[in-house]
């Protein structure tokens, strides 16, 4: 239903950009790198919306484990493919520590896990605030000009892999790029995911998001399964961030990530995700069409000379669409 | 008796460390605390009633705030000021608070049991219309009479308004001073006056149908209340009242900050009243009024003793903003904690 | 005072095509207690509902027939209850508000204001006199004989304390014409019952009207005026009091039909299969307790009661729902603290009633539902990938199984793909008995087999049921309200009553037992 609308609105911003005398090639390159950059972060939201724990807006706590990764391989000036991997790898395994954890409070609270990972989000990011401002790091390259300690806002990837996956095997046609390395790292992950889904795990975990009661009635153990689900969707949130990062090229930390569930959420439900399943379909048309519309939206904006209308726009998009899915998924209730 | 108190009590000693760290004079910090009560005060029993009838905390008290801005801008834009500018900003707020508090009370209708998050979504998508009128519409297609208000380039309203004519009008009233700490008794009076507002209607046929939704609205309908009429009815009383608070509060700062004015008022006031010991199921005027101090007490003094304690002034705004969610988290976590839903 | 002040012509209500009453007529003269006694099913809760104006029936496409409160004609779509009619309820689960004081609670939508200031206006925004209330409420209370504090909170109340109250805040409201009790005294001990009843006899005399529900028969005798019979929908006798016995009145209320028992055999050995010793389950509405029973291998055991005493509540006990007490032991091992995963191994399976929120994956299709379970738990119908790492749904042997089950159980779908919620009841049924079977269990407990299925498909699941007891050496224990269903399968019926066994009977034993056993009170101890 959403997505009809997204994508209506996108074609009328294709069209705007061909009146306009855009290089559509160009905008077609980096529609691609802007899918894959942000589309680990919408797939992580996936296991645990299954599971019935809502749609993850703690995701700052996943991105946060995968930011302590990359610092950590930043910290060692590993450069390219290892260092990209052992930030991932470190990034998901910090995750899974901060799922037991985050997993227990989650399930603590059934019913109401969007709004409590909501400030859980938020109260972490000011929580790693302090982290990252005592950390003893040692790379000059990540740390405050001035004063040289606690890590800058903002760490450049230049020296290190900025664009590693981006330009990973891509095939160059004339002028357009396709970033195969990055799509293929996409492809993966995703492509275990829905297989993931295909297996008896995978299995209890929708039956446990469908309905509780029947798979404590077929004597699951709901706890654990519910707390797998939180672990994949950390671990993936942790890579996905890795990912994102190497595309934007810089590291961005402090209250960066605050606010970054409500785009990746947004995209979900745009692609056709309800507030109790999502598949990755749904993740991959919605990531595509969102990012093309902020991608499309912001040269548009600055023809027209409102440049701060393209963020505008996104935020009543994100939200929008979050109010939408909330107010659908709830008719019949009580009060219906 | 401690448990009820103890979140206002760990708060109250977390402030006295704070003093004593931060090198603060008592007189300063008490000044700003006062300053900060007044300021600060009417917003938080606006998250009051909402509580009182089972709909948790309203985020969506951020949508009274720009309603509170949108009298204002519209009376600056108009060229009115004085008595007749605040009138109009008045009462334009308070038609707009009515119209978008019936307007959130219908959503939340649609939402039982998640109107916490809906609330915060809606007050996120507000904020998204508000800048696309006041940054996009004001000044190419709703023209302006006052065009100082506008950018240079003639579209959109700039970040910061000077709200001088109505700067300080209400704090300057009665001012008592004790020694060097000067207490704005018109508006100490105000503050109070709202809480014993919102206390005596508690204790009217409204106050109790209100009760009784937030207890069970289906017991509620056994007994011939409307809860659907009762829940839109206390969100427009809140959105009034959050609204109202809100320009209080700008003209005791006196100064408009058009698009980031409004932000976090929801944040800081649920924090200060999770602080006086309220939940998310229950909270009280008393409770609204303890958390006020003990909450801004904390927040006045702990830049300073972040840079008295770690020479980083920046620790102590991190604690600041990890204070406020993380009592917001707290509550949540352990009010929703063994309440199952199903 | 000849004006009756409810009166009812020919009222009936559908649930789609499902006809629950039928031509209901009666008056009730000012005065009068009209006592209402039916078994499970028979549509007294149904009744009560049309005649409080309840949502449920407004939104199921409300009553048929007409209904006059005070010779007025009430209307059927009108917002809110029956409050504004003069009618006032006493609910089985209590309309009370436990954070306010009983006085609160007594004069609820019905205060008295301090200053009558634009009264019309702002009277809902007006101080309330809390000391004339209590005065008002405390009356109240006293004039029902009941001498307690009207300043304390509901919360710390009693339950028979609530009871009062309730009716107390019905009192209150100064046109009450009628009262309705739904099954008043099932939480009642002797002595408030006793007090209720005398409180209710002295409003009467005030010319209320009181319609009474109520399972058990004495109380019934005792006090009302009237008592009317209902029985699957249908009105099977109305009677004066005193023209009718006791023991009549059981048998008017099972029915006295003649029914072929197909299991009337005897076992050939008594070897005990399942032993629950005082076993308690914390069920809000249908709690158990003091259950002690041996089941015996390879018998068909049946468990009914009337809704809410406690047939449920076994199953639901079983698979750690609710709290539970006592001792379990199965096959002679000690199963009491095992997890419902544990039990399900070591051969037990529970079918709950709840077809549609406990028994299936609604959005899954036929065949996921049924080789589910036995697929997470027995890595059934599954293959390795990655060495074992992971288990992947292995298509062929669970289709061979799935199609196994649809043909034994005569499941109708268009294709074992075929999405679960888009059946008919009666074979989402089946799809939930036919997982229970694949999982093969020693002993199975279903509740409410029949519930909600149509003929066929009820006889299709009572018969595969023998049939997998007969044949496999299953041990069956069904719970339900269908008394006729039970006495033709099973071996030994047991009768709960408010939530403790009152009778093992044989499947032969007649009306006036089951109707005798269904209703005894709460001070008995069982057997």
């Amino acid at each position: 239903m959403a997505y009809k609308i997204i994508a209506g609105f996108l074609v009328l911003l294709v069209a705007l950009a061909f009146h306009l005398h855009m290089d559509m090639i160009v905008l077609l390159n980096l529609s691609f790198i802007k899918f894959a950059m942000n589309g680990l972060l919408v797939l992580s939201l996936i296991p645990m919306l299954n599971a019935g724990m809502g749609m993850n807006f703690g995701l700052p706590v996943g991105i946060t484990a995968g930011l302590i990764g990359m610092c950590i391989a930043v910290n060692f000036k590993l450069t390219g493919l290892v260092g990209l991997l052992i930030s991932a790898l470190l990034g998901g395994f910090i995750a899974l520590a901060f799922s037991e954890v985050y997993g227990r409070i989650l399930i603590a609270v059934k019913g109401r896990e969007e709004i409590a990972s909501t400030f859980i989000g938020f109260s972490f990011i000011p929580l790693m605030n302090f982290f990252w401002s005592l950390v003893p790091f040692s790379n000059r390259q990540m740390l405050y000009p001035i004063g040289g300690s606690g890590l800058r806002p903002r760490i450049g990837l230049n020296p290190y892999f900025t664009s590693t996956l981006d330009q990973l095997w891509s095939i160059k046609v004339g002028n357009f790029v396709l970033p195969f390395g990055l799509l293929l790292v996409y492809g993966i992950i995703a492509g275990l995911i829905h297989y993931f889904f295909k297996t008896t795990s995978g299995k209890s975990i929708c039956a446990v998001g469908e309905n509780d009661a029947f798979a404590k009635a077929s004597g699951l153990n709901v706890k654990k399964i519910k707390l797998l689900s939180v672990r994949i969707s950390l671990v993936i949130a942790a890579v996905g961030i890795v990912v994102y990062a190497q595309s934007f090229g810089f590291l961005e930390l402090y209250d960066a990530p605050l606010m970054m569930a409500f785009p990746a959420v947004s995209a979900l439900l745009i692609g056709g995700a309800s507030a109790k399943k999502g598949t990755i379909i749904h993740a991959i048309i919605g990531t595509y069409l969102f990012q093309s519309i902020y991608l499309l939206s912001v040269p548009i904006a600055n023809e027209l000379l409102l440049p701060e209308i393209s963020e505008i726009v996104r935020n009543i998009i994100t939200n929008g669409i979050i109010l939408y899915a909330l107010l659908i998924s709830e008719k019949g209730g009580r009060y219906a | 008796m401690l448990k009820k108190y103890q979140m206002p009590l760990f708060f109250f000693v977390l402030s006295i460390i704070g003093i004593s760290v931060s090198g603060l004079s008592p007189s300063f910090v008490l000044n700003e605390t006062v300053n900060r009560f007044v300021r600060n005060g009417v917003m938080i029993f606006a998250l009051i009633i909402p509580i009182k009838a089972g709909m948790g905390l309203n985020f969506s008290v951020t949508v009274g705030a720009m309603c509170a801005q949108m009298g204002y801008i519209i009376a600056i834009a108009a060229g009115l000021g004085g008595k007749l500018g605040g009138v109009a900003a008045l009462s334009l707020s308070l038609t707009f608070a009515i119209v978008f508090g019936v307007l959130i009370g219908h959503c939340l209708n649609q939402v039982p049991g998640k109107e916490m998050i809906t609330t915060m979504i809606i007050g996120f998508l507000a904020n998204g219309f508000y800048q696309l009128i006041f940054l996009v519409c004001v000044g190419s297609i709703i023209p302006v009479k006052n065009t100082e208000i506008l950018l240079s380039r003639g579209t959109g309203v700039r970040n910061l308004i000077d709200l001088e004519p109505f700067r300080g009008v209400l704090d300057k009233i009665f001012v008592v001073t004790l020694h060097d700490i000067s207490f704005p008794m018109f508006m100490i009076g105000v503050v109070l006056f709202f809480g014993a507002f919102i206390n005596y209607l508690m204790h009217t046929p409204f106050g109790k149908e209100i009760k009784c939704v937030g207890d069970s609205s289906d017991r509620a309908y056994m007994v011939g209340i409307n809860s659907k009429k009762v829940r839109i009815k206390a969100i427009v009383l809140s959105t009034v009242v959050a609204s109202l608070g809100h320009m209080i509060y700008l003209q005791n700062i006196g100064m408009l900050n058009v698009y980031t004015g409004h932000l976090k008022h929801e944040i800081f006031a649920s924090a200060a009243l999770m602080a006086g010991g309220a939940t998310i199921k229950d909270a009280t005027v008393r409770q609204g009024i303890l958390g006020l101090l003990v909450f801004h007490t904390l927040f006045i003094v702990s830049p300073q003793a972040g840079q008295q304690l770690f020479d980083n002034p920046a620790l102590g705004e991190y604690f600041r903003s990890f204070i406020a969610y993380g009592t917001i988290a707290l509550a949540l976590i352990v009010n929703l904690k063994n309440s199952e839903t199903v | 005072m000849n004006k009756p002040i409810l009166e009812l012509n020919h009222v009936g209500k559908h649930y789609g095509q499902h006809e629950v009453l039928k031509d209901i007529n009666f008056s009730l003269m000012p005065g009068k207690i009209l006592g209402i006694i039916g078994a499970n099913g028979s549509g007294k809760s149904t009744l009560m509902n049309i005649i409080f104006g309840h949502q449920v029936i407004k939104n199921t496409g409300g009553y048929t027939g007409v209904i006059k409160v005070d010779g007025q004609r009430m209307d059927v779509n009108y917002e809110g209850n029956a409050t504004q009619y003069g009618i006032g309820m006493v609910h089985q689960e209590f309309a009370l508000f436990p954070k306010l004081t009983i006085a609160e609670n007594i004069k609820l939508g019905n205060e008295n204001i301090v200053k009558d200031f634009a009264k019309h206006v702002l009277k809902d925004y007006l101080l309330i006199d809390h000391k004339k209330d209590q005065m008002e409420a405390q009356e109240k209370l006293e004039s029902l004989g009941l001498e307690i504090d009207a300043s304390m909170l509901v919360d710390h109340m009693s339950i028979s304390v609530k009871q009062f109250i309730e009716i107390a805040r019905e009192l209150d409201r100064n046109h009450l014409k009628l009262l309705i009790l739904d099954e008043p005294t099932a939480v009642l001990n002797d002595k408030d019952s006793q007090l209720l009843i005398t409180a209710l006899k002295k409003l009467v005399k005030k010319g209320i009207s009181v319609l009474f529900i109520s399972h058990r028969l004495e109380e019934v005798m005792c006090l009302c005026d009237h008592l009317l019979v209902l029985r699957d929908g249908e009105t099977v006798g109305y009677y004066e009091n005193g023209s009718i016995t006791l023991d009549q009145l059981a048998i008017e209320m099972i029915g006295e039909k003649v029914q072929k028992t197909v299991s009337n055999r005897a076992l050939d050995t008594k070897e005990v299969q399942m032993r629950f010793e005082n076993f308690q389950v914390d069920y809000p509405g249908e709690a158990l307790e003091n259950f002690s029973l041996e089941i015996y291998k390879g018998e068909v055991l049946g468990i009914t009661s009337l809704s809410g005493h406690g047939k449920l509540a076994v199953a639901k006990g079983l698979i750690g729902f609710y709290p539970t007490r006592g001792a379990i032991h199965m096959n002679g091992l000690d199963i009491t603290n095992l997890t419902y995963q544990e039990k399900i191994t070591k051969g037990l399976y529970v079918l709950c009633e709840d077809r549609k929120n406990v028994g299936l994956l609604l959005e899954h299709s036929i065949g996921e539902n049924i080789v589910f379970t036995a697929q997470q738990l027995y890595r059934k119908y599954s293959k390795p990938h990655f060495g074992g790492l992971m288990k992947l749904y292995d298509k062929a042997s669970a289709d061979k199984a799935v199609s196994k089950y649809c043909e034994q159980l005569d499941i109708v779908c268009r294709s074992h793909q075929q999405v679960v919620k888009t059946l008919s009841g009666g074979n989402q049924q089946k799809v939930c008995l036919a997982r229970s079977l694949s999982l093969e269990p020693d002993i199975l407990f279903v509740s409410e087999p029949t519930r909600g299925i149509d003929i066929a498909a009820k006889e299709k699941v009572l018969q595969s049921l023998i049939e997998s007891n007969r044949k496999d050496k299953m041990t069956l224990v069904i719970a339900s309200s269908e008394l006729e269903e039970l006495k033709r399968l099973c071996d030994r019926i047991v009768v709960l009553s408010e939530g403790r066994i009152s009778a093992i009977l044989s499947p032969d034993a007649s009306a006036k037992e089951f109707g005798l056993a269904f209703s005894k009170g709460g001070s008995s101890d069982g057997l």
